[in-house]
């Protein structure tokens, strides 16, 4: 768009009449700045504008001129003896201007405990913004802090799992182990007329001599007894040991060189010398 | 008063001075040239008598203590003047209380003043009391909704449903006419 036709386009008329934002203002200015031809539009525009205005005119009521002026006056003499007190604040003065001088100080002080006010107003304003801020925060971190908890909780229970998996594949591991061994002797123990549905089983290696029990399918111990293995040895009872309680894994019981039975008793807490005999609940001859 | 308030260059200059230096003999000047200007553009934007003397109040006290960043080489005295009464007119009218009134009272005067077709209009043959009551009614709107009602051009643009080039051509048309008044 070249100058005229920047002219013709009525864009200087709206800015005259006040149509154009402050946006759009500056770059009419840019334009008046560079282009004398669309200063002049301007102006002529303006003046237009203002001859227009003029028509509208009208005198105040005559009131309103003292009341301006003498708002002005004031306004000025404040602003004056202010400027006064700033720069001869140690002036030693007599009655009447001591009097001044109070006067401009209570002007002062009013303009200060003013602005004192909004001081304060902003300060409480800012008060509450932070305080928000903080609780706003402090519920975030609260909330963080919870889901933090929460993670650090699952891991252990992954870990807790992840252990208790280790622990049952090293349990079968060790009993495919001992099962599997060529050593091994499996010797079932069949339930007593007494306790026909029990029944365990002994695997005993015969080169190392050690013993485990399988007491999955002995009935549950009552809590102040205790199943516990023993040895046939020519016709005598040894000791293998006691079983722990509610105990469904394969246990290691003690090291037995030679035995033609095995039988497991049921005994009281911490296991007996000799087998109470009609405690007994399961027995198998090798 | 249109001779009163036209201040000339040289007495404009002057008075300049003496505001800059804060005479105020001089606030007195300006309010005795320029009053009746500014008061009844303020009084033709907020409409409220009593509302307008506190505009125009606030427009001396303004205009006296900002007195140091007006500039003359951007303009004239009264061009400055006239904007600070303006704005704080339309400021006042922009404020909850006004905005139901105000705002209705130039699409009145687009309505009756639309009627009339610019058709046929010969400005040369009609006197200046004609020009401005019945001759570019849909062109004055355009000016008055912006001058005495604060709009935009986009708002006149949206308010009339005119596209924004027709509201800047018919500026054009009614400020070209009212130079044409003032030679």
């Amino acid at each position: 768009m070249n100058t005229q036709e920047y002219i013709e386009s009525g864009i200087l008329e709206v800015y005259a009449a006040g149509g154009l934002t402050d946006t759009e203002r500056a770059d009419v200015d840019r334009m008046a700045a560079l282009h004398p031809q669309v200063k002049a539009a301007l102006e002529e525009a303006h003046a237009a504008l203002e001859a227009y205005a003029l028509q509208h005119a009208q005198t105040p009521p005559a009131y309103l001129q003292d009341r301006i002026l003498q708002q002005i006056q004031q306004l000025s003499a404040s602003q004056a003896s202010n400027h006064q007190d700033t720069t001869a604040p140690t002036q030693i003065t007599d009655a009447p201007e001591a009097k001044v001088l109070s006067m401009t100080q209570a002007q002062q002080l009013a303009r200060h405990s003013r602005l004192g006010n909004s001081m304060r107003a902003a300060a409480v304003i800012l008060l509450l913004i932070s305080t928000a801020t903080n609780i706003y925060l402090f519920s975030e971190w609260k909330e963080a802090e919870q889901e933090l908890t929460i993670a650090q909780q699952s891991v252990k229970q992954y870990a807790y799992e992840t252990s208790q998996l280790e622990y049952r594949t090293d349990r079968t591991e060790n009993f495919l182990a001992v099962v599997r061994d060529p050593e091994t002797k499996a010797v079932a123990l069949k339930g007593t007329p007494q306790h026909a549905s029990a029944a365990a089983k002994v695997f005993w290696n015969q080169q190392t001599k050690e013993v485990f029990l399988d007491p999955a399918s002995l009935p549950k111990a009552p809590s102040d007894k205790q199943y516990q293995l023993w040895a046939l040895v020519d016709g005598k009872p040894v000791d293998a040991g006691v079983v722990a309680s509610s105990s469904d894994v394969l246990l290691r019981m003690k090291t037995i060189e030679k035995a033609q039975a095995f039988a497991v008793t049921l005994e009281p807490k911490g296991g007996s010398v000799n087998p109470t005999l009609d405690a007994m609940y399961v027995m198998g001859a090798i | 008063m249109f001779l009163e308030t036209t201040v000339k260059n040289d007495s404009e200059e002057v008075l300049i001075e003496r505001l800059r230096a804060q005479d105020q003999k001089a606030i007195a000047l300006l309010y005795k040239n320029y009053s009746a200007a500014l008061y009844g553009v303020i009084l033709r934007i907020v409409k409220v008598e009593e509302v307008a003397e506190d505009v125009l109040q606030e427009s001396f006290v303004k205009i006296w203590y900002s007195f140091e960043s007006y500039d003359a080489q951007k303009g004239r005295l009264f061009t400055w003047m006239l904007n600070i009464s303006r704005n704080l007119a339309i400021d006042k009218i922009r404020s909850k209380q006004y905005r139901v009134s105000s705002k209705t009272d130039p699409m009145e005067e687009a309505a009756t003043g639309g009627m009339v077709s610019s058709d046929g209009i010969r400005p040369d043959h009609i006197g200046i009391k004609e020009i401005t009551e019945k001759l570019i009614p849909d062109q004055k709107v355009i000016i008055d909704m912006m001058y005495f009602g604060g709009y935009t051009q986009t708002e006149v643009a949206e308010t009339l449903n005119i596209p924004l080039g027709t509201v800047k051509t018919r500026a054009r048309m009614a400020i070209k006419m009212l130079a044409k008044l003032i030679k």
